[in-house]
């Protein structure tokens, strides 16, 4: 067997082989999780399989037998050209029979006959993301799946429910593999997702636009997500086929004529003709009268092309061991409630040679309202940002009581751990409700997405929660399913603070929640950012630049100048005795209403 | 009336206070109000400030209440016997150098103070602004409505107004709202800066009488009453604060 004349077998370099090889290794060995790779032009457009074209190569040997489907069709363009390209250039037996192939490379379904122990099958992969739908950044969704931080997928299916009474998601279903990794099955029907939960066969995952690659070992488990109340439902098709009559098939509509006439068939091709042969023996069913089908996702086939050779499947070590989640249990001290639930020393954070805040000591004792205030620049917010872990910490420390009573130190006990702080703990409310809300999720989607993240999995009880809070926030119930986008400055910072009130927090941080809103809206979020703060007991550190704010719902105030704290105790004291000169500057610039 | 032996500790024992105001914005010009300020307020005694307009009658009620820094000496304030959590009878504190939480468990447990003017709060109602005070303590809601609303019967605000933000109020509502605030809860040691002040002879009476019925209850009170006949109702004794007056030109 020799490929064509000037191309290496299989068509790949060897060393990139090599190199998608090695990210396969790690792919099976950490099941569900994108592995990089340093995707090559193959000779077809990106977004036309070149991962998986790929990934074929790298694995494929000359033992193998090749079948390609393109949405189930054996004999669609793309299918036909990808077969013809690896029989030219690694000199692949190609076969259209399911049983008979060792690898299958698909474009978006996984084949009716069940797959075996010793077959590999390729997904050739649009979107790699599961996550990208809601978050659009890289850095954070990588994040998210480090910390295993869940909770937005179940946000995408809340609002399915909220808008359609059930998950309409119905192909890209999302799975969570070996019960740790969300993973994008690529756009495979729903119908097919419970062929991959423990199925015998490797499966692998090509992206070459995307440059991901991410496999699935045999009996691997993979859970297709869903709530309690919403379990996932696969597809469902009443109908037979009307070539072959399969029930209980993957059936795509094909029209007949112009006039609306249509018809349902199977769209594994293989399936349906050997359906149909062992139903009637003698008969002459001919192979190819299934046209191709038109199906949502991306993605256009077409290829034509060249040749070589390959080796055999990679290893398949089973699923790897899951890092062990939880905080890191760092200087735990004694209980006791006569200790404040924030210890600040020497806190400053330093941009570059100039310091945005030194020097900065503070205690914070639970149900105590603590106002920073200060012009533009006297590093309020470069305080509240480091005491909030959004900037680092250049010196001091920061210690906090947890809701377990542990003193930690925030410096040292890593993000994952802070991040669980977030989820749980504490709260940030911005100045700018579009940096804390996502503004095309429903008003209940947001709300309800810290209890999702916190292990809600019922829709029904995250929406009646969500719809309690927004009474609280005096929303109406009827824009429960309306995004942001549609609200007021002032509704929308008032659903900020439910999202953040929701989970009952400790701590909540507020970056000027009331700038920006005009003079009445301003009145009322204060009156309801007092009440609720008084009415769970929580502990806020507000920067304001507006004095009359600090005093209305601060028990303390720190003022702050050059990055300094100039004067501090409590608010009626430094507002109406003030002693450094700074304080008298400020209170005496208040304008009398 | 509830007089207390004499051997109980004072409630308030105040000894030798300074308080100067120092003017950054003019030059850092210094301004002595006080010099070795020293008094005592007993359990159901009824003290009143005396002095000329600017003697520092109200910067004393609140450096008391810790709404003013003090300089020098001390003001300790006693819980009496029985109090409890952080006010416990016994040592007491001394409001000159405490710190914040510990001014305000005493403003919680201790003292309570009706300032000249309301500070009205927002979209809050009179009624609710009045109840506040004892939903701050745990009474439940609906109980501390219930005297909220005994209360401003009693000083003759409207029940019509009761659900509006006194904000839109006459000066005189206005600083009746203040006072039902500031009576509604049965603390030890109660300071009143001139309570009557815009009040017609009516509710001038009824405050009195309110004043009155809290000694009666063994209440200690400090206060300035500018209305002659109302302190001499109330008041057992006057202190005059000119007394402790720096020498003129003693200040810097």
């Amino acid at each position: 067997m020799t490929g064509l004349d000037g191309y290496n077998l299989g068509y790949l370099d060897e060393q990139t082989k090599k190199m998608i090889r090695r990210a396969l290794l790690k792919a099976v060995a950490v099941p569900g999780f994108q592995v990089p790779f340093a995707s090559r032009e193959v000779p077809m457009p990106r977004g036309w399989g070149t991962g998986g074209v790929q990934v074929t190569a790298a694995v494929i040997g000359p033992d193998d037998v090749l079948k390609v489907i393109d949405q189930g069709a054996d004999d669609t363009t793309n299918a036909v050209s990808i077969r013809s390209f690896f029989a030219a250039v690694a000199g692949a037996r190609t076969t259209t029979r399911t049983d008979e192939a060792t690898v299958i490379q698909t474009r978006h379904r996984i084949p009716e006959t069940p797959l075996a122990e010793g077959q590999t099958i390729v997904y050739q992969v649009p979107g790699p993301e599961p996550l990208r739908f809601l978050e659009p950044r890289e850095t954070e969704t990588r994040r998210l799946h480090g910390l295993a931080d869940y909770g937005l997928m179940y946000v995408k299916l809340y609002e399915d429910i909220a808008r359609y009474g059930h998950i309409a998601t119905t192909y890209d279903y999302p799975v969570l593999v070996a019960g740790r990794y969300l993973m994008a099955p690529s756009p495979i029907p729903s119908f097919d997702n419970p062929k991959m939960h423990r199925s015998p066969a490797l499966q692998l995952f090509g992206a070459g636009r995307e440059k991901r690659i991410y496999a699935v070992p045999p009996y691997t488990d993979v859970e297709s997500l869903g709530f309690e109340d919403h379990p996932f439902e696969p597809q469902r098709f009443a109908e037979a086929c009307a070539l072959c009559g399969s029930v209980g098939v993957y059936l795509d509509e094909v029209i007949t004529d112009d006039v609306g006439g249509s018809m349902f068939v199977c769209s594994d091709t293989d399936h349906c003709e050997r359906a149909a042969a062992a139903e009637a023996p003698a008969a002459t069913v001919p192979a190819a009268t299934i046209p191709p089908v038109e199906v949502p996702p991306v993605e256009v086939p077409a290829v034509e092309v060249p040749a070589v050779e390959v080796r055999p499947a990679a290893a398949r070590p089973p699923a790897a061991p899951i890092p062990a989640p939880g905080t890191p249990p760092v200087g735990v001290v004694a209980a006791g409630v006569a200790r404040p639930l924030l210890a600040v020393r020497g806190a400053g954070h330093r941009y570059g040679d100039r310091w945005g805040c030194r020097g900065v000591d503070l205690d914070l004792w639970p149900g105590e309202v603590l106002a920073v205030v200060g012009e533009s620049g006297s590093g309020k917010s470069t305080l509240l940002g480091t005491l909030a872990q959004r900037l680092s910490l250049t010196e001091g420390r920061i210690r906090y009581r947890t809701a377990g009573d542990a003193t930690v130190d925030l410096a040292e006990i890593g993000e994952r751990a802070v991040r669980q702080l977030w989820r749980g703990e504490w709260g940030f409310v911005h100045q700018d409700p579009a940096d804390g809300l996502r503004m095309h999720v429903s008003a209940g989607g947001n709300v309800g997405e810290p209890l999702m993240a916190t292990g809600w999995r019922h829709y029904g009880e995250v929406r009646a929660a969500a719809a309690q809070w927004l009474r609280r926030v005096e929303i109406p119930a009827e824009r429960i399913d309306d995004a942001p986008v549609t609200f007021s400055g002032g509704m929308r910072q008032r659903l900020q603070i439910a999202r953040n009130l929701v989970v009952s927090p400790r701590l909540v941080f507020m970056h000027e929640p009331t700038s920006g809103l005009d003079v009445s809206v301003q009145a009322r979020l204060l009156d309801l950012i007092r009440s609720l703060v008084a009415e769970l007991g929580l502990a806020v550190i507000i920067v304001t630049h507006d004095l009359a704010v600090a005093r209305l719902i601060s028990h303390r105030t720190l003022v702050m100048k050059d990055g300094r704290v100039v004067e501090s105790g409590l608010t009626d004291r430094v507002l109406d005795d003030p002693q450094a000169a700074y304080t008298q500057l400020l209170v005496s610039s208040i304008l009398q209403g | 009336m509830a007089v207390p032996t004499d051997t109980a500790p004072p409630i308030l024992t105040v000894s030798g206070v300074d308080k100067t105001f120092t003017m950054h914005l003019q030059g850092g010009q210094r301004l002595a109000v006080l010099r070795g300020l020293t008094f005592e307020v007993r359990a159901g005694e009824c003290v009143a400030l005396g002095g000329s307009s600017g003697a520092g009658k109200s910067s004393i009620l609140k450096m008391v209440y810790g709404n003013y820094a003090v300089d020098g000496g001390s003001i300790v304030l006693r819980h009496p016997a029985g109090g409890t959590g952080t006010a416990r009878g016994g040592d007491g504190v001394d409001l000159a150098t405490a710190d914040p939480r510990q001014v305000l468990a005493a403003r919680r447990d201790t003292m309570g103070y009706v300032s000249q003017f309301l500070r009205c709060v927002p979209r809050v109602g009179a009624l609710q602004i009045v109840a506040e005070p004892l939903v701050e303590r745990g009474i439940p809601a609906a109980a501390a409505r219930e005297r909220a609303a005994q209360l401003l019967s009693r000083l003759a605000i409207p029940q019509r107004l009761w659900s509006l933000p006194p904000a839109t109020f006459s000066g005189g509502e206005q600083q009746r709202v203040n006072v039902a605030r500031g009576f509604v809860t049965d603390l030890p040691l109660l300071l009143l800066d001139e309570p009557t002040a815009s009040l017609d002879a009516r509710n001038r009476d009824v405050v009195t009488e309110l004043i009155l019925a809290k000694r009666a209850r063994g209440t200690a009170v400090l206060g300035i009453f500018h209305d002659a006949a109302v302190r001499d109702a109330v008041a057992d004794r006057v202190v005059g604060v000119e007394g402790f007056a720096p020498a003129i030109g003693a200040a810097a």
